[in-house]
């Protein structure tokens, strides 16, 4: 115990360079967090949060009340594992590629030109997108389909397209941070480990596989944990401001996070929006924590905590 | 020296700490009182300032307050900042859930405020003007003088119908109006004959229904006072009807495409010849200034006065801390010219300048209008000076438009939807999911209409129907 | 040997090439767009060069009242002040908790990683930082809220730290004598030039591209940055939407397309100005890094 307690002492520093951010988390996420609380509360202006009245889980029915329930389910957790795996291999080949380039000068382009996309925030996006898709003056419908003689297509009315749109949306404006952020594992990786190994003969492919993969394995557990605590939650305006909002793709456009804002939007009935927030924590967490428990056994040095 | 350093790093990062210290003295003048306004508008802070500035001189003189005027069309923002219990004394709660305000406690009872401190506008209110206020036997809202009764019918740009040689008046219904749709695409391939009234295909509705909650709940025909089963305006044969006119139009090519998703708020000034209005006195005449072409309109549906343009629109939270003064203030914005023409136009010669004083008003030249709210979002129109190129005689026409309307049957009755929340919160998915759609002719209404209705149904149509039929039933049994 | 060399520098150049056009594609449209006529769009539909070149969408937003100027101006200041002290925050908190030997390092980590997980929701923050701190209508508005801190790059700087700073460089300081701070800033900052760079790049777009706080806390448009802006005009689309359904007509100010486009434009452009020379250092940082390393 009191080796313990010196052990701790002699490590004050450390904890002192920890005090202003362990203070502003304190302050701008757990001061609020009571507020969860909330949810299981009917809101009353004059009794105030702590003081409303509590009536259980009645703020969650409205969750599980239709049978767009599932849909919302389905979308959420279906888009969120798409882009995980598709999102981390692309992302993986690029940097790898990149790495590979010889020409400086090439490699500064693409490096410069792929980070583009995720400089720029969902509503410009959308805008680009609606550049390419509109109906009557669409790049798509008015320069190519009408060129190759094919009919218009009215994009923000044919669901079946959506799910390679937003796929491919969501790939396009992340590609870049992601493959950048390998890169810069990548780059960071002993040289003296590839010589090595082409001393011994192994080609670039195996190079990638036993070199440079398991070099980026903690990076690559680490994204993917965190990315499976947030699969209950969507990027708003990916899904929203995308498909502009267009009602006949509800069913392959809506999350949990759209659905809540379009059935509160009228209503702005906060009880019921903070239940959906601690529905989405709660099963994020509980999936985070198994995932965490996971990694732990297999792989004790990339866990989380 | 490596430890000063060291202490700096950790110091600057504590300064952002420091930051969170108050950046604002609260408060400097107590004696005088200053009352906060949130009206629906857009206008910019500075001009907004210096309206307040110039009207505080006159409210401190007639009621002892000062006033701060906020603006703003973010309804979400002023949803926000009520929640949260921020100080605001007098709210036009345009577009916020009423029901919801005042079931979570956050406005005051106004009926001993409203008799005691407002007597000029209370003589100035008609009785019956006041009964959608109402919520439990309490006055929640301060009735509002402008348009209290809808007519709606199309909006059609009268150049193209001289030419094709049409007259308005004989166009009597959707038949009428798709054969001059029709001629309008032989003869103007540039123009898109029927457009969307806003972004995101929006539309006027119009059709003879009585919409007692966002179109779940209705009564199937408004002027009819025998018929008081409550239902929703997609199961309505007017509806199903409307749903199949637009559905064939769009085959037909007469729709701007896209126009469920349409981004433009205004194609009735490019590239639109006609889209659904409602129709009050002077439309005509604000539609033709605004979109820059002569417009002319038909009537379709006869003027209807119903609880949604008699709800009233403004308010005093349960945060406001001098009520007496905050209604005081809404009485002299209801009752005298002078404030409310500032209010609603800014100062004379700055923001705007008579043409003919007292009764109309212009923007002056070369001024870039950063003030102007939206008239018809103060507490009374009609006191109000018309801008120039409208009729001021319009007050006067709006006046005895809204008496000689028809009453619906359910005028004055308001949804409480506290214990349906649930069901309602479904259902607006629901709908968004096909309303537009359907009424811009995008899916086919003989599959999706069915699909629509077991998709309400499931989501708890029928528990809003029961819950509102019995309130209903109540109210009327109590009007006898 | 050699020639497979060539055939994959090949393949390589062509598949990063494409994908660098379709990521800059788009922008062009967007440019174009907002240099055409606005009858040219609805003719023509949207070209990569504009059909009618029209200036008129820079003239209507140049010639409002400066607005466009001040916006900037907040921007910039917000993300450079915000950037800095986001970045000393972060990196003092996640060397620590990349030192395996600190004693609870685990519990600080679960208490960091818990914030990403659970929030207290909107009207809770709200109320806190406009009643107990008064940051609202202020500069602080757009600094403070959940902006000055990420869990996320915490965890990521941590896990470069952990990984690429061998603790033997660290355990021979100490054995100098050195101190935690001097180990801090003369050993490990230098070899972590990437992340730091990488750090700054995200911090910094999180600033330029938020406009939640703007739109939560102010309600003074003089106080509004470029993002704010831009939003508000989007957003009124949305106001509108739900507005005019309840039966009055709202004329508000929709700017039509091509302004739209330019607005866009304009907010994209400092990024797309001041990135490429970020870039360059970051390049630099990221290989006099690992030379080092």
């Amino acid at each position: 115990m009191k080796s313990k307690m010196r052990k701790i002492r002699r490590y004050w520093p450390l904890y002192l360079m920890m005090l202003p951010a362990c203070i502003y988390i304190f302050i701008n996420n757990y001061v609020p967090l009571p507020g969860v609380s909330l949810a299981f509360r009917q809101y009353n202006f004059q009794k105030g949060i702590y003081g409303s009245p509590f009536i259980g889980l009645k703020n969650f029915k409205f969750l599980f009340a239709s049978k767009d329930a599932w849909i919302i389910m389905r979308n959420t957790i279906g888009y969120n594992l798409i882009f995980i795996v598709l999102g981390t291999v692309c992302a993986i080949a690029v940097a790898i590629l990149l790495c590979e380039i010889r020409s400086k000068i090439s490699k500064k382009i693409y490096q410069t030109c792929i980070l583009i996309p995720y400089l720029v925030s969902m509503v410009i996006i959308s805008y680009l997108v609606f550049a390419f898709l509109s109906e009557g003056n669409g790049y798509i419908n008015t320069q190519i389909l009408a060129k190759l003689g094919m009919n218009k297509i009215s994009w923000y009315n044919e669901p079946k397209y959506w799910p390679v749109i937003l796929v491919i949306v969501n790939l396009w404006k992340n590609i870049g941070y992601n493959s950048i952020m390998y890169y810069a594992m990548i780059i960071a990786i002993d040289k003296t480990y590839y010589e090595a190994a082409r001393v011994d003969g192994a080609g670039r492919w195996q190079q990638i596989l036993h070199i440079t993969l398991p070099a980026i394995k903690p990076t690559i557990v680490i994204l993917t944990l965190m990315s499976v605590g947030r699969i209950m939650y969507s990027d708003f305006g990916l899904f929203y401001q995308i498909p502009m909002n267009s009602g006949t793709l509800l069913d392959v456009t809506n999350t949990i996070d759209t659905y809540v804002y379009r059935g509160l939007m009228q209503t702005n009935n906060i009880g019921m929006s903070a239940a959906a927030g601690v529905y989405q924590s709660v099963v994020g967490f509980i999936l985070v924590i198994t995932a965490n428990l996971i990694v732990k056994k297999v792989d004790p040095e990339s866990a989380l905590f | 020296m490596k430890r000063k350093k060291m202490m700096a790093a950790v110091l600057a990062a504590l300064m952002t700490c420091s930051a969170f210290t108050p950046a604002v003295a609260v408060k400097a003048d107590d004696d005088v009182v200053k009352l906060k306004i949130w009206v629906f508008g857009e206008g910019s802070t500075e001009e907004c300032e210096k309206v307040s500035e110039a009207l505080s001189e006159i409210t401190r003189e007639k009621i002892g307050a000062e006033v701060e005027i906020y603006q703003t069309i973010d309804t979400e923002k002023l949803n926000l900042a009520m929640t949260s219990g921020e100080k605001l004394d007098l709210v036009c709660a345009h577009n916020l859930d009423r029901s919801g305000l005042v079931s979570s406690g956050m406005l005051l009872p106004l009926d001993d405020l409203y008799t005691e401190y407002a007597p000029d506008a209370a003589a100035m209110v008609k009785e019956e003007d006041t009964k959608a206020l109402y919520f439990d036997d309490q006055m929640y809202f301060l009735p509002s003088n402008g348009d209290k009764a809808r007519a709606s019918g199309v909006m059609m740009r009268k150049d193209i119908l001289d030419e094709l040689g049409i007259n308005a008046d004989d166009i009597k219904g959707m038949d009428d109006f798709h054969d001059v749709l029709v001629k309008v695409k032989e003869n103007y391939p540039d123009l898109y004959p029927l457009v969307p009234s806003w972004v995101g295909g929006g539309m006027q509705k119009t059709f003879h229904i009585d919409d007692i909650y966002n179109g779940l709940v209705v009564l199937e025909n408004g002027f009819d006072p025998s018929d008081t089963t409550i239902t929703s305006q997609y199961e309505t044969q007017e509806w199903k009807d409307f749903c199949n006119y637009m559905y064939q139009w769009n085959q037909e090519g007469l729709l701007m495409p896209d126009a469920a998703t349409s981004t433009d708020n205004s194609p009735m000034s490019t590239v639109g010849f006609a889209d659904y209005e409602n129709l009050i006195p002077g439309k005509e005449a604000d539609f033709s200034k605004g979109n820059g072409h002569e417009f002319v309109s038909a009537q379709f549906v006869e003027p209807l006065k119903d609880t949604e343009r008699n709800k009233g629109i403004w308010c005093i939270p349960a945060g406001c801390e001098y009520p007496e003064k905050a209604m005081e203030l809404w009485n002299l914005l209801y009752s005298d010219k002078e404030v409310a023409t500032m209010a609603a136009y800014g100062i004379e010669g700055v923001n705007y300048e008579w043409v003919e004083e007292g009764s109309v008003v212009k923007i002056p030249d070369g001024v870039k209008d950063t003030y102007t709210t939206y008239e018809w979002a103060w507490p009374n129109l009609n006191i109000l000076p018309v801008f120039e190129g409208k009729d001021p005689a319009v007050r006067q026409e709006l006046e005895e438009f809204n008496d000689s309307a028809a009453r619906a049957t359910s005028l004055g009755f308001v949804l409480d939807t506290s214990t349906i929340m649930n069901e309602i919160t479904a259902c607006n998915n629901v709908k968004q999911k096909y309303e537009t759609p359907l009424q811009w002719g995008a899916l086919d209404p003989e599959e999706a209409i069915p699909e629509f209705i077991e998709e309400l149904e499931a989501a708890g149509l029928r528990t809003i129907h029961e819950e509102a039929q019995r309130q209903l039933d109540e109210y009327l049994a109590k009007q006898k | 040997m050699y020639k497979n060399e060539k055939i994959f520098q090949f393949f390589a150049n062509l598949i990063l090439a494409l994908l660098t056009i379709c990521c800059v594609a788009p922008f062009l449209l967007m440019i174009s767009a907002s240099f055409s006529s606005e009858s040219a769009l609805s003719v023509y539909g949207y070209t990569f060069w504009p059909k009618e070149f029209d200036l008129s969408a820079y003239k209507y937003l140049f010639s409002s009242t400066g607005a466009l100027l001040k916006a900037y101006s907040v921007s910039i200041g917000v993300t450079v002040v915000g950037t800095v002290l986001n970045l000393i925050m972060t990196i003092l908190m996640s060397y620590p908790l990349s030192r395996k030997d600190l004693p609870g390092r685990n519990i600080f980590a679960f208490y960091l990683f818990f914030t990403m997980l659970f929030n207290g929701g909107l009207i809770p923050s709200y109320i806190m930082w406009t009643r107990n701190f008064h940051i609202q209508n202020t500069i602080w508005a757009l600094l403070i809220p959940n902006l000055l801190l990420n869990a996320y790059n915490v965890i990521m700087m941590r896990t470069y730290f952990t990984s690429s700073i061998p603790m033997e460089i660290i355990e021979a300081a100490k054995i100098d004598g050195a101190r935690e701070g001097t180990i801090l800033v003369k050993c490990v900052l230098p070899m972590a030039k990437p992340i730091i760079a990488t750090v700054a790049l995200l911090v910094g777009l999180g600033y330029w591209n938020d406009w939640m706080n703007g739109l939560y806390y102010l309600s003074d448009d003089s106080l509004y940055s470029i993002q704010v802006l831009l939003t508000k005009i989007m957003r009124n689309i949305d106001m509108i939407k739900q507005t005019s359904a309840s039966g009055v007509s709202v004329m508000a100010q929709i700017p039509s397309t091509s302004v739209r486009m330019a607005i866009a434009f304009l907010g994209v452009l400092p990024i797309l100005i001041a990135y490429p020379f970020f870039q360059k250092f970051l390049v630099k940082g990221i290989t006099v890094g690992a030379v080092k390393g």
